[in-house]
């Protein structure tokens, strides 16, 4: 299995334009372009995906589902737009779609699937480095994002999705804006909600931060 | 100067630098005296730090090749899609419409007979009920085997010598005794539908349901193939004389000083015939008293019927009647 490093690390996003030329080579009927993207946004995406899931393997089906609507949309994507943004609004509407079938099915009122008896999407991160040497420093680590993956959870759902855009992927307002498809204000209050819900959440889990 | 809460919803955004100018000062002014907003700043840092903190989610394997798989296979299916990039589904729509409109007509074509059956043409359910009365018992299986020799014989044949008339309700009559002729069963029952045909098409003159219903017989001259000509005349006939079953309604009216005297003396001659059903009732100023009789002893009531009073008005095809008469005699004052 092949560990990821953190966004930091692996957020040496390829060129527009090389997305660009991959989207020109499938709409002329190459699929084996598409491989490319895959390759390039699939971890950034299945990362998303979990964050608003909360749930490993829905979100591995939901990234899967993305990127196949994804290669049937190629037609309508407009190259105004970067293709990463125009994908991470389609893992978004997927994810979000997904949440409102798992809420049908279940019955419940609220969102993710974090606080069912799921395993979340912590035990399948990658430690980092510094952490392989002091094994009570990396238990800590995994203690902490699984609590900070249950108070994700216990968001509402707009609100989750601006904070894992925001603080997760580090989107700036701009980009949260085009992926949302909301104005800026509304981006602002919900994330200045969400994070005031995160930090009291967190406060209330673990006494002091 | 501006509360804690005033400045609550603009802490969580202060470091990244949306805020405008005066926002920004308000805060910074705010946090330069109020320790607990510092520490809830620090706890929004602690909080921001955490969430930033978590690691991207790992590849399951063959992750890329899952994805590939389906976008391959969706390539393919493109591919032959004719009518790709639209979406329609012409060609699976126009089969079902196809299906459909052919089953239609085939439906519809199946269930012409039984369609016209229940059209306006059709016999009423009472002509029906009287058919069945009619018709004979079944007869016992071994007379059945036997059926189609005598079948041949045709007991219905017009003789020469009578015409076409001469087949009537006492030929009817014949071919449905099951005693005389046990073996004719079929054919009584096709007369007997021929006869609640007629019967209807007496009820329904000008509708020409009776042509339909010929129509429909003569596109099924397999059903009696031994003897249709016999049929055919035999349904001239019938068609001719539709009451030939029922009693023929004869009227006489008489003249007489006293009715309800002469009403008494009428049904006396009637139960010296032998006649049935003899009912009296008041009409208008006079009486009217009814029997059923056969045809000949009308003649001798009639003779009878002369010596009471004289009659003035008759109606009735008596003379013709060769079955049973629903004789009237309304007797009137002068």
């Amino acid at each position: 299995m092949r560990w990821l490093s953190k966004r930091e690390e692996g957020e040496k996003n390829p060129s527009a334009d090389d997305d660009a030329a991959c989207v020109a080579a499938c709409r002329k009927g190459d699929p084996e372009a598409f491989a490319v993207l895959v390759r390039r946004h699939s971890s950034k995406m299945l990362t998303v995906a979990c964050r608003l899931l909360g749930d490993y393997d829905e979100a591995c089906d939901v990234t899967q589902e993305a990127f196949l609507a994804a290669y049937r949309s190629l037609g309508g994507f407009r190259a105004d737009a970067s293709f990463s943004t125009w994908l991470y609004r389609i893992v978004v509407n997927c994810a979000k779609n997904r949440l409102k079938k798992i809420r049908i099915l279940s019955g419940r009122e609220s969102g993710s699937l974090d606080d069912t008896e799921s395993g979340g999407c912590a035990g399948l991160a990658c430690p980092a480095p510094s952490d392989a040497s002091d094994p009570e420093r990396a238990l800590e680590r995994r203690e902490i994002n699984a609590q900070v993956e249950k108070c994700l959870a216990t968001l509402e759902e707009d609100q989750r999705e601006v904070l894992v855009l925001r603080d997760v992927r580090g989107f700036s307002y701009g980009e949260i804006r085009g992926v949302l498809k909301i104005p800026e204000g509304t981006v602002k209050s919900r994330l200045a909600r969400a994070r005031l819900a995160m930090k009291d959440c967190l406060k209330k889990a673990m006494g002091s931060l | 100067m501006k509360t804690c809460s005033d400045i609550k919803n603009l802490l969580p955004l202060y470091e990244d630098g949306v805020l405008s100018d005066a926002e920004k000062r308000l805060v910074e002014e705010h946090l330069a005296h109020c320790d607990a907003c510092c520490r809830e700043l620090a706890d929004l840092r602690k909080a921001a730090a955490m969430v930033r903190g978590l690691p991207e989610a790992a590849l399951p394997p063959w992750f890329e090749e899952k994805i590939m798989a389906r976008v391959r296979k969706e390539a393919e299916s493109q591919a032959k899609n004719w009518f790709w990039p639209l979406r329609f589904k012409i060609p699976v729509s126009l089969a079902a419409t196809l299906v459909i409109a052919v089953l239609a007509v085939f439906i519809y074509r199946a269930g012409e007979e039984p369609v016209q059956s229940v059209l306006p043409g059709a016999p009423p359910p009472a002509a029906l009920e009287t058919m069945r009365q009619t018709a004979p018992p079944p007869p016992p299986e071994s007379a059945k085997k036997e059926a189609p020799a005598p079948r041949k014989k045709a007991p219905v044949l017009p003789r020469p010598d009578e015409g076409s008339k001469a087949v009537s309700a006492e030929n009817l009559a014949d071919v449905a005794a099951p005693a005389a002729a046990p073996a004719a069963l079929p054919e009584a029952v096709e007369t007997a539908k021929d006869k609640a045909a007629d019967v209807f098409s007496v009820g329904q003159k000008g509708s020409g349901s009776g042509e339909k219903r010929s129509e429909i017989r003569e596109r099924r001259p397999d059903r009696v193939p031994a003897a249709p000509a016999a049929k055919k005349e035999r349904t001239e006939a019938a068609a001719e004389r539709p009451a030939a079953v029922l009693p023929s309604p004869v009227r006489l009216t008489l003249r007489v000083e006293n009715p309800a005297a002469a009403a008494a003396d009428v049904e006396k001659i009637f139960r010296q015939a032998g006649a049935r059903n003899i009912t009296q009732r008041p009409m208008g100023e006079g009486m009217a008293v009814s029997a059923d009789l056969s045809a000949e002893k009308w003649k001798t009531v009639r003779a009878a019927l002369g010596k009471i009073g004289p009659a003035v008005e008759s109606s009735g095809a008596a003379d013709e009647a060769s079955g049973g008469i629903a004789a009237t005699v309304v007797l009137t004052s002068r």
